[in-house]
């Protein structure tokens, strides 16, 4: 009964939860219990919070059982990339440089979810500062991919977040992308991440990567349930510098809407010819074209700019606002930073400020052709990474600067991404592609993605763990 | 060529990193290299095609 109850989805808990015929409390005890019994072999989380869990949902029970059911999170198990600042616990940002680091107060993301109602299990592990790669010397073991726990990688930086989710061990969590690290976990773990439009939800409290490409966003097993996720953290926040002040739409009424007549943009340029993907993550991407031609949308190959003018832009950009957001703690602690970070990290000090600026002049123009090009269609489809996931080992730490990334375009752009599963390769690992919108228009993306996982047979299957 | 004769040296590197005040473990030099490599080449790609005009991406990344 505790997986049954563990693999439901946020929106049918919460249909179970609103009609009393589930409880918040047995519900959260069921997810702690799966937490103790599986996550000493995933380690994604860093801090199980159960005194707190079971006040916040004794106190869901005490509402809903009075009447007062504050809507489709209430009552909900879910948990925090450590990146997001929590009052009074820890956040650590999966580094000893904030070991010993309790926030006073929220994140803006946070008192969303805790106004509607959120059931927090704790925090969830990531890639250090969500920049570095696993290493030896780091606080927290590396966090495992629950398709493959003894060899999987889980990609980053939300690992955590991909894994939790994906195990069972929350029915949802907030990630953070940068480059993709919502949708690379998401993609490797076979789950659904929305990146939102920059400036659609609210970064305060997030610590930061790199200011103008950081996004926060949900994470969870399906885009129904990243919806309703991001339907309680979406908004203005008027202490986030970057957050943009309009009305946020009802992301599950069109959920059901359909795909028909729909025009949609696919990208194959990014890897094709000169950077082949492994074969059975284009096989299922293209499976996947068809499947949305059989919905009804009507498809055509798109041309943007060479991935690697957006790849350059990124990483001139974020390297150097990430060595403007750490430059006091790698001179004065550099030792406290993991091994796989301090070579990333340092070069970032040695960019020359005219050459972010000529970064971001370029990434100006990137932007108002990406939006052109868009106003073509209703969204775009590309792949999110090139194969499933890599074993632990073959995870080069310098890889990151190797190969142009297939996410961070969008992160240069600024334009909402979703990553959903296609399927699983021969080895049972999950295969993805992502979904990208127009500014603000997080509703079609979502209402793609739900069409498809509707017609496709991927949300039944799930890792088995025990 | 030209460009690869900018590449700064290891020592460079090394020296320009102490101007940033940041001490490099020489375990990491290797690698650290290659990042630098990496950002040498974008940061030369992404002169092209700039005119005097063209004005910087602002913190509201997209207009509406």
């Amino acid at each position: 009964m505790t997986s049954e109850l563990c693999y439901l989805s946020i929106a049918e808990a919460g249909r179970l939860l609103k009609s009393k015929q589930l409880s918040p409390v047995e519900l959260t005890n069921a997810f702690l219990g799966r937490i103790e019994k599986v996550d000493s072999r995933l380690h994604s989380f860093v801090l199980v919070t159960p005194e707190e869990a079971m006040r916040q949902a004794k106190a869901a029970e005490a509402e809903i059982s009075f009447g007062r059911y504050r809507g489709a999170m209430h009552g909900i198990p879910i948990g925090l990339k450590d990146l997001i600042e929590t009052a009074g616990i820890r956040t650590t940002a999966h580094s000893k440089v904030l070991i010993d680091h309790i926030p006073v107060e929220d994140a803006t993301v946070v008192s969303r979810l805790k106004e509607a109602g959120c059931v927090f299990l704790g925090k969830l592990g990531c890639l250090e500062f969500a920049h570095g790669s696993p290493s030896a010397d780091q606080a927290w073991p590396a966090v495992r991919n629950p398709w493959n726990p003894e060899h999987g990688f889980t990609g980053g930086s939300s690992t955590g977040s991909g894994t939790a989710v994906a195990a069972g061990l929350v029915m949802g969590a907030l990630g953070t992308d940068t480059g993709g690290s919502i949708r690379n976990p998401a993609s490797f773990c076979g789950i659904a991440g929305l990146m939102p439009t920059y400036g659609r939800v609210s970064r305060r409290g997030v610590i930061p990567y790199s200011f103008s490409l950081d996004h926060c966003g949900p994470m969870a097993w399906t885009a129904e349930d990243c919806a309703i996720m991001l339907q309680t953290v979406a908004g203005y926040d008027s202490d986030d510098p970057s957050s943009t002040n309009l009305s946020v739409p009802d992301y599950t009424a069109s959920l059901n809407a359909g795909i028909h007549g729909m025009r949609i943009g696919v990208i194959r340029h990014f890897y094709e010819p000169h950077l082949p993907p492994e074969d059975e993550m284009r096989r299922a991407f293209e499976a996947a074209l068809q499947e949305l031609t059989k919905l009804g949308a009507v498809l055509e190959d798109v041309k943007l700019r060479d991935l690697e003018e957006y790849d350059d832009c990124k990483v001139i950009i974020s390297e150097a606002e990430f060595f403007a957001v750490h430059e006091k703690d790698l001179i004065e602690r550099l030792e406290d930073y993991g091994a796989n970070l301090r070579f990333r990290a340092l070069p970032g000090g040695l960019i020359r400020a005219v050459d972010y600026i000529q970064a971001q002049r370029q990434r100006h123009k990137l932007v108002a052709d990406m939006q052109k090009k868009l106003a073509g269609y209703d969204a775009m489809v590309t792949l999110c990474t090139y194969g499933p996931a890599p074993t632990m080992s073959a995870e080069e730490p310098t890889h990151f600067f190797q190969r142009p990334n297939l996410t961070a375009v969008f992160n240069v752009t600024g334009n909402p991404a979703i990553s959903i599963c296609t399927g699983f390769d021969r080895m049972g690992l999950p295969l993805a592609m992502q979904i990208v919108g127009k500014p603000f228009d997080e509703a079609t993306i979502l209402r793609i993605a739900y069409a498809y996982e509707q017609a496709t047979p991927w949300r039944r299957r799930r890792p088995s763990l025990v | 060529m030209e460009d690869q004769n900018l590449q700064p040296s290891e020592e460079e590197i090394v020296l320009m990193l102490k101007r940033a005040r940041v001490t490099l473990p020489p375990e990491h030099l290797e690698r650290c290299c290659a990042v630098v490599a990496r950002l040498e080449a974008a940061a030369r790609r992404l002169r092209k095609d700039l005119h005097r005009n063209d004005e910087p991406a602002s913190v509201f990344l997209i207009r509406r």
